[in-house]
């Protein structure tokens, strides 16, 4: 019998991918622009609220990326996930509850901007580690907030410390973590090719061959791509 | 029906906040993890010995054997 520790994180993590994959959609205009959630193989609705909590950003990240306002059904279920998910997680490790507070602090803000809810307290501060293969993790857990029209003290930190983000995409993808470059290679697109010392594309073109084709990395694939475009 | 009566379509109860289970597997979720193992080949000189050694060591390829009656 699963536990009831372990259960709710598969159920969240399928949840997950399956959002992702329709944010994809939204992304290329595969099923139009809004997010096509009314679907009968949707997950349960506490789990599309964890996995909207989880994508956070990414999730009106199609929208953004298009210069146009989110679909009103997007939009109301990131601001209930918000709502049900944001509260502090007594139990997370400081550093993780960092980046849970920078996530909610941006996907609170996307939602302010679309009149759903206040802006919430600016976090302590950026992760700041000046070992570059220790700072790019929370860097990589950050690449939601890889996005245009977005600023706050951790995009300045990715703008100071483009070379060790290029440090860290590099090592992560020497060493097969392929979510963990991709994340990275996020920020580097959000930098632009005249500030990014990586040539990205054959980075991309790479864990595009070997990554592990799950939707969420599909996502994250597709957002570098439309990062590196005219923006 | 009195008026007081609720169908069960008019009760709309207020989304629960996330329990302390739920938080932590949305947390890890969120700060994944870089993975820890990976399967990457690492050029490893001090292994050439070890290959050698066990070249050595393993027994020779059987042979068939003589015929007795020459």
């Amino acid at each position: 019998m699963p536990s009831t520790e372990t259960s709710p994180r598969r159920e969240y993590a399928a949840a997950t991918e399956w959002l992702a994959g329709r944010a994809l959609d939204a992304l290329i205009g595969a099923g139009g622009p809004a997010l096509l959630l009314d679907t009968p193989d949707a997950p349960a609705h506490r789990a599309l609220l964890a996995a909207a909590h989880v994508l956070g950003p990414d999730l009106l990240a199609p929208a953004l990326l298009a210069g146009r306002p989110p679909d009103p059904a997007t939009t109301k279920l990131a601001a209930e996930a918000h709502q049900v998910f944001a509260a502090a997680d007594p139990a997370a490790p400081p550093a993780a509850a960092l980046v849970r507070a920078w996530r909610g602090w941006t996907t609170a803000g996307l939602l302010a901007r679309a009149g759903h809810a206040g802006p919430a307290e600016l976090p302590s501060g950026p992760p700041d580690d000046p070992a570059w293969a220790r700072w790019s993790q929370p860097m990589a857990q950050l690449s939601p907030l890889a996005l245009p029209g977005l600023d706050s003290p951790v995009h300045l930190l990715a703008r100071q410390r483009a070379l060790d983000l290029a440090r860290g995409a590099t090592r992560a993808a020497l060493r097969r973590d392929h979510r963990t470059a991709l994340r990275l290679a996020r920020w580097l697109a959000w930098l632009g090719p005249a500030d990014c010392p990586l040539d990205l594309p054959p980075l991309l073109s790479h864990l595009t061959l070997t990554g592990d084709g799950t939707p969420r990395s599909a996502l994250d694939l597709a957002l570098c791509r439309a990062l590196g475009g005219p923006r | 029906m009195s008026a007081h009566t609720l169908l069960p379509r008019e009760v709309a109860l207020p989304t629960r906040q996330a329990s302390p289970p739920e938080l932590g597997a949305v947390t890890r979720l969120i700060a994944e993890e870089e993975s820890a193992v990976t399967d990457a080949p690492a050029y490893c000189p001090e292994a050439s010995g070890e290959l050698l050694l066990l070249a050595l060591l393993s027994p020779r390829t059987p042979k068939r054997p003589k015929d007795p009656r020459r």
